[in-house]
Order: structure tokens, then sequence, then C-alpha cells
């Protein structure tokens, strides 16, 4: 017995039908579920549509959090289906026609199910592993270290991939407790995206700081690039979470980036260390070939070092140190 | 840097072994018992809590009471003179107030004024030792008591360019400052410093007739940091005259780099590379050298130190991303690691220069630092970097510099600019 299933979202005045084949249909943000719906009121498993023995259809609420109505009531547990009555769940009405009978239609909303759900195809989030670990490994991330007597390039890019699934399990986990549809897959694909991303942008930082010998950048390129992809993460994955008012989202928002620029900023890469304040002097990330600076003479150099002295002296207390002779 | 001055002073000790010293005659037991009473037991002394801060010994030189001893011993009083005051004590137990009258930062040397004279002095030899003449080094290490260590005259420290005498005899912690002398008890040096097993140094008595034959001007308002300076000016500037004044040996590094090797008798390189390592994807060479005059201002915190390197590194397998992906990622650092109290932070300038003449077509990035001493006036570190590079080689010439002046700082600059070159 087929069911034929109109979604209508009030908030966008649009409409489309889903077909449902077999019972259980299972209702919800998942990507997994039998009907997915994009409301932030919608538990990622909201509720459940199935027939009894006696043919009888039934809806149960999976314990949403803001609850499953049919007509003006509110479902409690297991209930009998009144098909002429709508259902609504968040935002979302949902009425029932038989399979047979003609359904009026409206195009449906462009949204990003089609990007969500492709993300979480396990074989998108392999493919997008696989395009973080070419990336690191061609921009010589796996390089033998220079100082380094062991050659352990196969065992770094083990961590590495292994990083990318322990932090695609913990968003995962974290997801879950906030009742967030993208699971283990979706997030590793997001995170491996990022890495790449990371990846590329230090590069593109560490060119422009080797054209220009700009100290401030490259010394915090790295953690700039990173907290910036943090803080896009944050922001995505806080602001698709249902749980959340818009203020605590926003504020829970800007604690998270805060607290990663805080950390990137006064610890960075590397650790603190006794003369960490020593700018990086030299800039060897990029070969002579992509150099567009232009070089200058030796005596203009010194003359500029020379000056260097002056600005010490301004920093220097002025009482109890007896005039220079 | 301590690696290499102990394994060359380490050859030298052998040689004197079998040079077969024999100590002629002793020193009266008696006699002992009477100079010990010249030696004293000098303690900087925490005003607030009333306890002892640093310890080391000093002895008497004259009949008005001055005492000499170890800069390094009292130098918490010459940084901290309103926290601490000085003390000596002698072989009876009394404690006696000092005046610090002068120092001596490079050679080691305190001069003290005792507000009770004592009755025993040492007289300063000026006669010349042989190798081998026995000496006895007298001091009160770790406070257990006047203790008399006997050894063996071994002459002057070679490749250093600060005088020091060889002595072959274990000095302890708390000797420090204390005299060595003679089987006739007079005056050979200072006990200063150890190098390991019976392997120390003294500072020549000379060095102790100089410091008494100063004009001690009255204490400045700023104590006696202003007089350090000019100390350590004063030797830097020599020092590095001296240097600037040697001919640089050019030696070659990697299959077409030219650097530098030691640059002068008291400086001492080292290698080092990867070459035995069948699955390198790079060559990495280093070369580094060092002198051996650390001065010592502070707990942590020396100065006087010339130090440089280089680094050639040459791609095997690698492309030239990866090559310079990993040497991007090196750490170059300041050999002299400074507390944040006396010195200010590194201002640097950096640029890209036009190659040597002659060099193969590539780069050459230059960076300098240079970084003030806080309470001692016209000193500054400085901090140097070329990196001189092509796709699939580069090579790093470094150097750290520490207590110079300006002048000096951009004359050795200007000159080791020059170094490291490819032909």
């Amino acid at each position: 017995m087929e069911l034929a299933l109109e979604v209508q979202e009030l908030r966008q005045n649009g409409s489309y039908v889903t077909r449902c084949k077999g019972f259980p249909v299972r209702i919800g943000r998942a990507w997994d579920n039998d009907l997915v719906i994009r409301d932030p009121l919608v538990d990622a498993y909201h509720c459940t549509l199935s027939v009894n023995e006696e043919g009888l259809w039934l809806v149960r609420d999976e314990n949403s959090l803001n609850g499953t109505r049919m007509g003006n009531k509110r479902v409690v547990g297991e209930q009998p289906l009144d098909l002429l009555q709508s259902l609504q769940i968040g935002h979302t009405h949902i009425r029932f026609h038989a399979a047979d009978e003609p359904v009026p239609r409206a195009d449906p909303q462009p949204q990003f199910e089609r990007v969500i759900e492709w993300m979480q195809q396990p074989w998108v989030a392999i493919g997008a592993v696989v395009i973080a670990l070419c990336s690191a490994y061609l921009l010589g991330a796996f390089a033998p270290e220079a100082g380094s007597q062991t050659d352990d390039r196969l065992s770094r890019a083990f961590a590495f991939v292994l990083a990318l699934v322990v932090w695609a399990g913990f968003f995962g986990l974290l997801a879950r407790l906030l009742r967030h549809e993208t699971a283990f897959w979706g997030h590793l694909t997001l995170v491996s995206g990022v890495v790449a991303t990371v990846l590329f942008a230090r590069i593109l930082i560490a060119w422009v700081t080797f054209n220009t010998l700009w100290q401030p950048l490259a010394s915090y390129g790295f953690p700039v690039v990173f907290s910036i992809a943090a803080l896009i993460w944050t922001f995505v994955a806080l602001d698709m979470s249902a749980r959340l008012k818009r203020l605590p989202r926003f504020l829970l928002s800007a604690f998270f980036t805060s607290a990663i620029l805080v950390l990137f900023f006064l610890y960075p890469i590397g650790g603190r260390e006794d003369d960490y304040r020593t700018p990086p002097l030299v800039n060897l990330s990029q070969p002579p070939s992509r150099l567009v600076a232009t070089p200058i003479a030796e005596d203009l150099f010194l003359q500029r070092s020379a000056e260097i002295f002056d600005r010490l002296d301004a920093q220097l207390p002025r009482t109890g140190v007896p005039e220079r002779n | 840097m301590f690696r290499n001055t102990s394994a060359v002073f380490l050859g030298w000790l052998l040689l004197a072994i079998s040079s077969a010293p024999v100590a002629q005659d002793t020193l009266d037991r008696s006699l002992l018992e009477y100079y010990r009473e010249a030696v004293y037991q000098i303690v900087v002394i925490d005003r607030e809590t009333g306890n002892k801060r640093a310890l080391g010994s000093g002895f008497q030189v004259s009949s008005s009471g001055l005492l000499v001893s170890n800069y390094h011993v009292i130098s918490d009083f010459v940084f901290e003179p309103a926290a601490t005051s000085l003390r000596a004590v002698d072989s009876n137990g009394r404690n006696i107030p000092l005046t610090l009258i002068d120092v001596d930062v490079i050679n080691d040397l305190a001069l003290l004024q005792a507000s009770e004279v004592g009755e025993q002095f040492l007289q300063i030899s000026s006669r010349p030792y042989r190798r081998g003449d026995t000496l006895y080094a007298l001091g009160n290490p770790h406070g257990f008591g006047m203790l008399s260590v006997e050894g063996a005259y071994n002459g002057i420290a070679e490749n250093s360019f600060i005088d020091k005498i060889l002595y072959s005899g274990s000095l302890n912690a708390g000797m420090s400052g204390g005299p060595a002398i003679d089987t006739g008890g007079n005056l050979v040096g200072v006990n200063v410093a150890t190098a390991g097993s019976q392997l120390s140094f003294l500072v020549p008595a000379s060095k102790v007739i100089a410091l008494l034959e100063q004009n001690h001007q009255p204490t400045e308002t700023d104590g006696f940091k202003h007089r350090i300076a000019t100390q350590i000016v004063e030797f830097q500037t020599d020092y590095i005259d001296y240097l600037l004044a040697q001919d640089w040996p050019v030696q070659p590094i990697g299959e077409n780099a030219s650097v530098i090797g030691e640059m002068a008798p008291d400086l001492s390189c080292w290698g080092g590379g990867n070459q035995d390592r069948e699955d390198r994807d790079m060559l990495i060479l280093e070369l580094s050298c060092a002198n051996g005059n650390q001065t010592y201002l502070n707990n942590r915190f020396n100065t006087g130190i010339l130090h440089y390197a280089f680094f050639y590194y040459e791609s095997l397998n690698l492309t030239a991303d990866q090559f310079h992906e990993q040497i991007g990622h090196q750490n170059f650092r300041p050999d002299n690691a400074a507390p944040e109290r006396f010195m200010t932070r590194y201002q640097c300038e950096q640029a890209y220069l036009e190659p040597h003449p002659g060099d193969a077509p590539g780069f050459r990035q230059v960076g300098i630092c240079f970084r003030a001493y806080k309470e001692l006036p016209n000193l500054y570190d400085a901090l140097y970097y070329q990196f001189s590079g092509q796709e699939q080689r580069v090579l790093v010439s470094h150097f750290t510099l520490a207590g110079i002046t300006r002048e000096t700082a951009l004359l050795f600059s200007q000159q080791f600019l020059q170094v490291g070159t490819w032909n």
C-alpha cells in the first residue's frame, strides 16, 4: 500500500510531494530519514509513521523537543493517524494523500539538502580524505624533516589520516549531542575539506610573506588561517543546530571563536619558548623561482640596520642610563 | 661550546701528564694553616630574609684589608644592591661586613674592603712558574670549612682570548674566589671555574695586580653596572678588532658553496651532517663555530659569546616545493638566551640583497636583529641570518654576537655579509 505525503512548508509557501514506499516512514532532519525536513524546529529523528497488523495508520512522536501536532493536538506517544488532518512539525505542515490521488504541485525549494546529503556519502568523504592527503603530500607536509635522523613519512601520513578521522568522530559526537543531522561521514568530508583549504592557504601566505618579508604574517600565518577555518566550522556547525535560539547560538559561537583565536595567538604552533619573540628572520618556504621582490644593495641594508639602534634606544628607560660619549 | 673547550683542554692535560711533572718541594703544613687565616668565606646575604643567597671564597691581599674574590660570587649584589649585602666569614666564624670597591667582569674578579682588617694577607707572586709546579687551591666548598686542594700548574690555557691558568686539581663549588698559592705561600691565581674532574682554571695573579692598580672611583648611583658595561665595551671592541684583522679562512661546504672556518685561534669549529644515511632525501651539512669568551653577568645571564654556523641543504629526490617546505620549517634562533628583565626585544631588519658577485643565480635574503641591554649602557646583542638559495640547494649563514657596541656590531656584520658564497 502506498501513501503519498505532501510536505508543505508554510514559511516559504512552497510544497513538494514525496511518495513513500513501505512503512515505517521516518521523518526528521537527519539525512537518513525517509522524509528529510530542513527545519530548525524539527529534530534529527522527529516522528515515525507506521501501519499496524489491522492496517491502521499510526503516528509516533520520537520524544521530539517541539512536539508533533495533529490538527491542533499534540501527539503523545503513538496515536492513530487521521488522514484528513494535517500533521504539524515545527514550521512544516504535512498533508496526506492516497497513492492514486492527483496532488497539486509546486516547485521544490532550493536548499542545501543536495550538498549536505552528498557530503554524507561515505565515498565522498573518502574522496575528500584522499584530496587532503594528496595536497599535504604535494605541499611537502610528509617530506622528511631536515634535522631528523629518521624517515617517518608513512607514519606521518597515517597519523594525518587518523587525525582527520578522530576530529570527524569528535565533531560527529558533538553533532549528536546537539541533535544536528550531519553525522560522521559528513564531518569527515568537512574536516578534510577544511584541512586541504588550510594547507593551500598556508602556501599562499608563505608566498606572500616570502615576497614581502612581512614578519607578522609569516610568524602567525598558520594560526590565522587555522583560526579562520575553526571560526567557519564553529559558525556553520552551531548555526545548523536547532537546539539553540539565535542569541545563545551567537554567544556560543563568539565564545568558541574567541577561545580559538586566543589559544592560537597566545600559544602559537610550536609552543611558547624563551625567545619566541624573535621574529622569523628569513623565509625559506618557497623556491627562489617564485621570488618577485627586487633585491637591494648591501650598503642600503646596513644603513637600515643601523637605524635599529635608534629604535632600541628609544625603548630604554631614560633614567639611570648615562649619555653616550 | 663547553664540549669543545673541554676537549681542547683535555688534549692539553694529556700532554701535561706525559711530560711527567715532578713536585720539587711541598708547602709546610704549619704554613698552610697560617695562610688559611687570610682566606674568608664570602657570603651574599638577602636583606629581606637574612639568609645567604650566594656563597664563595675570598682572600686578603693587603694590610689595609682589601679582599679579592670572584665577580660571579658577588654578582647578586651588583644587580640588586638594595636587596642584598656582602659579608665575609673568617676562619674563627666571625662575620665581617664588606664593601664592594671594584669589579673586573671579564676576568671574573671582585675587589672588596673588609670593615675589620685581618692580620694575615697573601703576597702576590710575580715570578714565572713551570708546568708541574705544585699549587694549593684554598677555599670553603659548600660551607663545610676551609679546604686545600693540591694540584699542578699547567701553564696558560691555549686557544683562549682571555688568559686563564690551567690547573690540574679539582675545584668545588664554593671554592670560587679562593686563592691558589705556591709552595712559598704566594698568590699564583684565583680559583674561578672547573671544566671537569681535575681540570680547573685560575685567574692569573697579574689580573689581580691590574685590578688593585685601578683608580677606584667612588660608587656611582647605578652601582657597578656602568663600570661593567664599560669593561665589556672595551674588551669586546679590542676583540672584534682582533677578529676583523684576521684572515678568515675560506672553506668549501657541499658541492659548490664556500663558508669560513675558525676565523681566529680562540674559535673552535665542529662539523656534522647526514652523509652516512642511505635513505636520505636531502643532504644536510653543518659547520658550527664558537669562542670561549662567556662573560658571566648574572645567574642565567651571560654575554661575550660569538657563535657562527653554516647549514648546507641539497635536495636529492624532493621537489622544489617539498624541499623548501622542509627547510622553511627549521627553527633559526639566537644562541644566547637572556632574561627579559635585562634585555629589550629583538628589533630586526630584513631584505633581499643582490647576490654576491660571481654567485650562481638564486636569491640572497638577509635578516639582522639587535637587542639592547636594559641596565648596561651602550651594549647590544646581534643576531644575523643569511640565506642564499637556489631551487634545490640552500646555504644558511648565521652568527650570534653578544655584548657589543653599535659600531662593532655594524663593522662585524659588514664583514660577515661577505661570507657564505656560491662558486
